[in-house]
């Protein structure tokens, strides 16, 4: 049978649910009897009704109730210490570790922030990107601390580490949540469960805009800076200007 | 389910911030919101994650609860308006990183009719019935999955739906009517030779 008027697909709905009433049902059974197609429609719509309404029902998976349990836990000790959602607790911490890697950076090696025209890596050019080109990462581990601590009520909760070709991200918040982000954007084979984190191992080949998916952690927006690690040419830092910033 | 009664003392219980009370909830709805919310999301990441800011926010919302529809409609719409903040967030990062998903195609992505869903002459009735049906399901656009889980699995009447959904109990049951018709078509669409 060719497609259903909307009209017609709302009276056989209203049909089925016994909503129409005696002189309009009747209509209708009359139209069914000299239509077998609309009749077989019916009966087809009602066929789906049943398959719904078996589907098997899903449960929540196990742990659901523990896991629920400490995040309200942590919700609360989070109000407590700062008066601040989650969110924008995260949000400011991730801010806070990207502009202390970027002042990291440039301090012990006194290198110089040169704007630039072009980048790295051939993007960025003509986009709006404003291009600071920075010395690379020394080999090794590398630990940034916490910057800016008057800004982070209830002392050190994250650390950042880039050691070689990954990033180590340490926080006390919500490890469940932390831990669903992080495979969203990289999936299961590269993220570790470490003592009070998560380790995420980047592939080499990597592009910098992996590496800033990585760092937005799904909504927590910092995609704006690339922290690329382990190259030895001359890195990248992108930032774009602040009235594109979101 | 529990009678009003039931619900009334439970209600009682949770606004004097008994934490057994809170308990009992969540073992009364953690399946249900979960549930509802991987038919909609399509993904069971996605729907524990949300089903457990649905429960912190229920947690966080008691004190505002007035008992005007019953906790069940009450849940079910923080439930669901939680999904569609999310399925637009996740549209809209989709969107600013289409480059991205050249290279990482989103599995998140509902799957489109033609998608390879296997032919029930193919497989045992049952559980592929299921996979089809649940594929249809998911393919359809979220306003109409919401609205078939929550009256065809869920069993809610066109009141709570409106209470749920926010909207005029007609627009409900057009959008129900419609949303099957779709859901038979694509159902349809794979099981014909």
């Amino acid at each position: 049978m060719s497609r259903l008027s909307d009209q017609t697909v709302e009276l056989m709905g209203a049909y089925i649910e016994g909503e129409l009433d005696a002189e309009a049902a009747a209509s209708f059974e009359a139209q069914m009897e000299a239509d077998p197609a609309l009749f077989a429609e019916v009966e087809s719509m009602r066929e789906t009704m049943r398959r719904l309404a078996s589907l098997e029902r899903p449960k929540a998976p196990e742990g659901f109730s523990a896991d629920l349990a400490a995040r309200l836990r942590s919700r609360s000790a989070t109000s407590r210490r700062g008066g601040m959602g989650l969110e924008e607790r995260w949000l400011q911490l991730l801010m806070v570790a990207a502009v202390a890697m970027l002042a990291w950076l440039l301090w012990p090696h006194g290198g110089s922030v040169t704007p630039s025209a072009g980048s790295a890596d051939g993007s960025g050019s003509g986009s709006g990107v404003e291009d600071i080109v920075v010395p690379a990462l020394p080999a090794g581990e590398v630990e940034i601390e916490p910057a800016l601590p008057s800004r982070v009520a209830g002392g050190p909760v994250m650390q950042m580490k880039a050691i070689e070709n990954r990033y180590e991200v340490v926080t006390q918040l919500d490890a469940k949540a932390l831990r669903s982000e992080l495979r969203k954007v990289v999936g299961d084979r590269q993220v570790k469960e470490v003592e009070g984190g998560f380790e995420v191992t980047l592939d080499a080949k990597e592009s910098d805009a992996e590496r800033a998916r990585l760092l937005n952690l799904g909504r927590y927006s910092v995609e704006r800076v690339t922290l690329p690690v382990g190259q030895r040419p001359p890195v990248l830092l992108r930032s774009l200007p602040p009235s594109t910033k979101p | 389910m529990q009678s009003h009664e039931e619900e009334q003392a439970l209600v009682a219980r949770l606004r004097r911030r008994e934490s057994e009370a809170f308990t009992e909830l969540v073992r009364l709805y953690q399946h249900r919101v979960f549930g509802l919310l991987l038919r909609i999301m399509g993904q069971p990441d996605e729907a524990e994650e949300l089903a457990q800011e649905v429960f912190v926010n229920v947690y966080r919302g008691l004190d505002a609860f007035r008992g005007e529809s019953s906790l069940r409609t009450w849940i079910y719409r923080i439930a669901t308006n939680q999904a569609k903040n999310r399925l637009k967030y996740l549209s809209r990062r989709r969107a600013g990183q289409q480059e991205s998903l050249d290279d990482h195609p989103d599995e998140s992505a509902f799957m489109p009719l033609g998608e390879p869903v296997p032919r029930p002459d193919r497989a045992a009735e049952g559980a592929e019935m299921e996979r089809i049906v649940s594929a249809a399901l998911s393919a359809l656009d979220a306003e109409h999955r919401e609205v078939l889980v929550l009256r065809d699995i869920e069993g809610l009447a066109y009141e709570e739906i409106a209470q749920v959904l926010g909207l005029a109990e007609g627009t409900v049951k057009s959008r129900l009517f419609r949303a099957r018709y779709a859901l038979k078509q694509r159902i349809a669409a794979v099981m014909e030779p």
